[in-house]
């Protein structure tokens, strides 16, 4: 791969990404004012309590909400080419600030998620191929199917009840045992028990799709002729296997796996919110539900971002793989 | 003679099978008496933005604000009214002056002393121009000063009943770091600094708070405990989960009924108790309509509507008997109650059916005599479920109910800012003084705006105004309960809103807690844990 080519790719597809990313502000900008509700008064009335009006203006003034909306978005937009994500409603603190406070929590989830996800998926979906058709495929494609179609919130909520409540072998929550406060290497062992049952829940819902990929991936690549040529220069089934087929199956995988790093996101919300983890996906699910737009905007912002930057390293990825892909 | 008024109040207060099946409880626990030491972990829900409770007091800031900050009394669970910084008080015989006799042994975190010129200066600049309801708390308050550094002195313009019911929850910030700052702003509101029995230790955002125990705090014996850690999991079942696990002590409310008695009954380790909405009982489920829009502005069809549903029935099936059916718009639990000659709305279709032909409302070829909306918010999982029936008992009378359940934030807009709905599922509080809380907000003529909690129904009586304004003037409680009995028995008549259920919230707890575990504020001070030290160490 030229590495010039390279670069003049990669800075193509970043001045690219700008105005896509200024149409990304601007519609969530929009789509966020038309929904229902109001973050003043949810901030004031969280609890149902009637609010005083007069505090109610003052409050509203103060956050610019009584400007028109072009001059909102305007200002928005400003605020953000200058690198501030703006102030949250509720919390008080800048955005960036909150969003850098809660992303090692979800990344502590979300790398060895998709790591086990996917280290699990290509190896059913490769077993399952190589199988096609026998008990095994079937077992395995029947496992892949039921973890495709279960709902994440049902079997998280399933597993805690196993292993929280009934053997108590993991905890119910959150990050750490607040009641126990351990220090040092003890809250590094608590931290790991803690992650286990997000990522695995994570993780399963990422194997399925995977192997499901890998398994047809992998058995469309076996039908090809330097499959067969490699086999009848006398190389070994696990040679053809692993130096052949896989490398060359991989290309679609790695196109999924780029491509639900915002679904990821999405599953986080759920997984977050119900494992209690102080993490990206619950201050989402929370912003929306207090109407912080700011919140819920910079978060968008940075969920696009991630998607154009998956999506870029996605394409640098397939000429790894693939020395005939070019960038020029 | 305010002695009188408060013997009065708690007696009402505790005829209420709840409070007398409470108060076993806690007698059946004080028996082992106070432990010391250890960490009680609760689950709440909401998280909120700040812990002043003079700026708002919702749910989420109650536990953490009232457990840290200091209050002129507190109530007991029959509502009787006991000193806390106020060592004692004195009320002048027209019930214009309370003179609040302030600890002389109180002081901040900082160890700065805690007195009179603090409660002045919050109650007097603080609550009527920050505190969420404004001049709904604060209107009646002519005068607030310290006289000295232990003597508070409070005017009112008008006699006010109710008054240490009404202050009994608003904590008292420290004049000496919230004066001349921006008050919404400072940064004791999301750190505060104690006076209480419990000092701020941390929050951390998504996660949890930590309380510990103040070790200044005006009584050496309280708390019990050393530590609180207040969990924010938002997930219900999540919540349950973590009680279940052993991993949380302690619960309240934010579950649904069925899986509380569920719980109570699989884990012999838990304790379950209903608490109803206190002394402020609400009536959890009103069903409201909107007297704007035809048929409703004929009073045959809503009491047709009443005749029509079985409340005896939803009263079951929504609340499996735990919560009580309500007659009038006052809760139950509240002193101003009176079913006494208020009318009432048996179960009978055939008269449903009749009062709806006279009414111009004949069967239609389709079967139905009209269509209506009936707008639900989602998150109220007893409102969804009293939709789902009353589809079917209006369905026999042949009005075809449309379920609108709506997101809560698009439900307010709907509801209280656009009023676009024909019928609508919301609770109601009474409010300490049904005068000037939540009832006269929705059902005074001069609450009808597009503000949120107000007159929504547009219901509009000026001989109910009329029985509001003599109450809210009247001197006593006495005074004010036959005008408050007058307005039941007009609201219960003119029908702008069928009163349905007073919910009871579980309250859950891992059975290694003992005390003063049900507390009207949620003071965790006289809670301990059975395994502490029988001496403080």
């Amino acid at each position: 791969m030229d590495s010039t080519n390279l670069l003049i790719y990669a800075l193509r597809r970043l001045l690219a990404s700008i105005p896509l990313l200024l149409a990304v502000i601007a519609l969530n900008f929009l789509f966020l004012h038309l929904t229902p509700g109001d973050p003043i008064r949810v901030l004031l009335g969280s609890s149902g309590e009637y609010v005083d009006p007069a505090l109610e203006q003052r409050i509203r003034e103060r956050y610019g909400l009584n400007d028109p909306f072009l001059v909102q978005l305007l200002r928005y937009v400003g605020n953000v080419l200058r690198g501030d994500l703006g102030t949250s409603y509720f919390y008080k603190v800048p955005v960036t600030t909150l969003i850098i406070e809660r992303l090692p929590n979800t990344l502590l989830l979300l790398v060895p998620s998709l790591i086990l996800g996917v280290a699990i998926g290509v190896f059913l979906g490769i077993v399952a191929a190589v199988r096609a058709h026998t008990s095994v495929d079937n077992v395995i494609t029947t496992f892949a199917l039921l973890a495709y179609s279960l709902p994440l919130f049902w079997y998280a909520v399933l597993l805690l009840g196993v292993f929280a409540v009934q053997l108590r072998w993991l905890p119910s929550g959150g990050m750490f045992d607040l009641r126990a406060g351990h220090e040092g290497f003890d809250k590094f062992k608590d931290l790991m028990r803690h992650m286990v049952l997000p990522t695995f829940v994570l993780a399963f819902e990422r194997v399925a799709q995977i192997q499901r990929l890998m398994r047809a991936s992998m058995l469309e690549v076996l039908r090809q002729d330097y499959v067969t040529t490699a086999r009848s220069k006398g190389a070994s089934e696990r040679r053809v296997i692993l130096r052949h087929a896989v490398r060359n199956a991989l290309s679609p995988v790695v196109t999924v796996v780029g491509l639900s790093i915002g679904f990821i996101l999405t599953g986080s919300v759920i997984a977050e919110t119900i494992f209690a983890w102080p993490g990206l996906g619950r201050l989402l699910f929370e912003s929306v539900t207090r109407r912080d737009y700011p919140v819920m905007l910079g978060m968008l912002i940075i969920v696009a971002w991630a998607m154009v930057l998956t999506n870029f390293l996605t394409d640098i990825a397939y000429g790894l793989l693939d020395p005939r892909i070019r960038y020029d | 003679m305010m002695v009188g008024l408060y013997k009065k109040l708690s007696r009402l207060a505790c005829t209420l099978v709840i409070f007398a099946a409470l108060g076993c409880v806690a007698w059946a626990q004080d028996a082992t008496g106070p432990r010391y030491g250890g960490t009680m972990v609760v689950a709440g829900t909401l998280e909120p933005d700040h812990f002043n409770p003079a700026l708002t007091l919702t749910d989420g800031v109650r536990p953490v604000a009232l457990n840290v900050l200091p209050r002129i009394v507190r109530l007991t669970l029959d509502l009787e009214v006991e000193p806390f910084l106020a060592e004692s008080w004195d009320i002048s015989e027209d019930g214009l002056t309370y003179t609040f006799h302030i600890r002389p042994n109180a002081v901040w975190e900082d160890g700065v002393p805690i007195t009179a010129h603090d409660v002045a200066y919050t109650w007097g600049e603080i609550i009527p121009e920050f505190y969420i309801q404004g001049a709904a708390v604060s209107g009646n308050w002519q005068d607030v000063r310290a006289d000295d550094d232990h003597t508070l002195v409070v005017q009112l313009e008008v006699p006010q009943p109710t008054f240490l019911l009404e202050v009994s929850e608003l904590g008292i910030l420290p004049k000496h770091r919230y004066e001349g700052t921006d008050i919404l702003t400072n940064p004791l509101n999301t750190q505060p600094l104690s006076g209480g029995p419990f000092k701020f230790n941390e929050h951390v955002r998504g996660s949890h708070v930590e309380l510990v125990r103040n070790e200044l705090f005006w009584d050496e014996d309280l708390p019990y405990l050393d530590r609180v850690i207040y969990r924010y999991i938002p997930d219900a079942n999540a919540r349950l989960l973590a009680l279940e696990s052993g991993d949380v002590d302690y619960t309240a409310g934010y579950m649904s009924v069925g899986e509380a008695l569920r719980l109570a009954d699989q884990h012999p380790e838990l304790q379950l108790e209903m608490g109803g909405h206190w002394g402020l009982a609400s009536i959890s489920s009103t069903f409201l309509f909107n007297l704007r829009r035809e048929p409703f502005t004929d009073i045959r069809v809503r009491r047709a509507i009443a005749h029509a549903i079985d409340l005896e029935f939803i009263w079951q099936v929504v609340t499996q008997g735990t919560g009580r059916i309500a007659y009038t718009h006052f809760g139950s639990g509240n002193w101003a109650h009176n079913r006494e000659g208020v009318p009432a709305y048996a179960y009978d279709p055939e008269l449903a059916s009749e009062l709806l032909d006279e009414a111009g409302y004949p069967v239609g070829a389709d079967g139905t005599r009209f269509s209506m909306d009936l707008v639900v918010a989602t998150n109220q999982a007893e409102h969804l479920s009293i939709m789902n029936i009353l589809v079917d008992y209006l369905a026999r009378v042949g009005i075809e109910v449309r379920p609108r359940p709506l997101e809560a934030q698009a439900f307010n807009d709907a509801v209280f800012i656009n009023w676009d709905f024909d019928t609508v599922m919301r609770g109601i509080a009474t409010g300490v003084n049904p005068t000037t809380h939540a009832a006269w907000r929705a059902y005074h003529c001069s609450n009808i705006k597009p503000e949120l909690r107000m007159n929504n129904a547009g219901y509009c009586n000026p001989e109910a105004d009329a029985l509001f304004d003599a109450a809210r003037d009247a001197p006593t409680l006495e005074a004010m309960a036959p005008y408050l009995h007058d307005l039941q028995i007009l609201l219960m008549t003119d029908l702008p809103s069928i009163p349905m259920l007073e919910r009871f919230e579980p309250y859950l707890w891992n059975k290694v807690l003992a005390g003063d575990v049900l507390d009207v504020s949620e003071d965790y001070s006289r809670i301990w844990r059975v395994d502490g030290a029988v001496e403080r160490p």
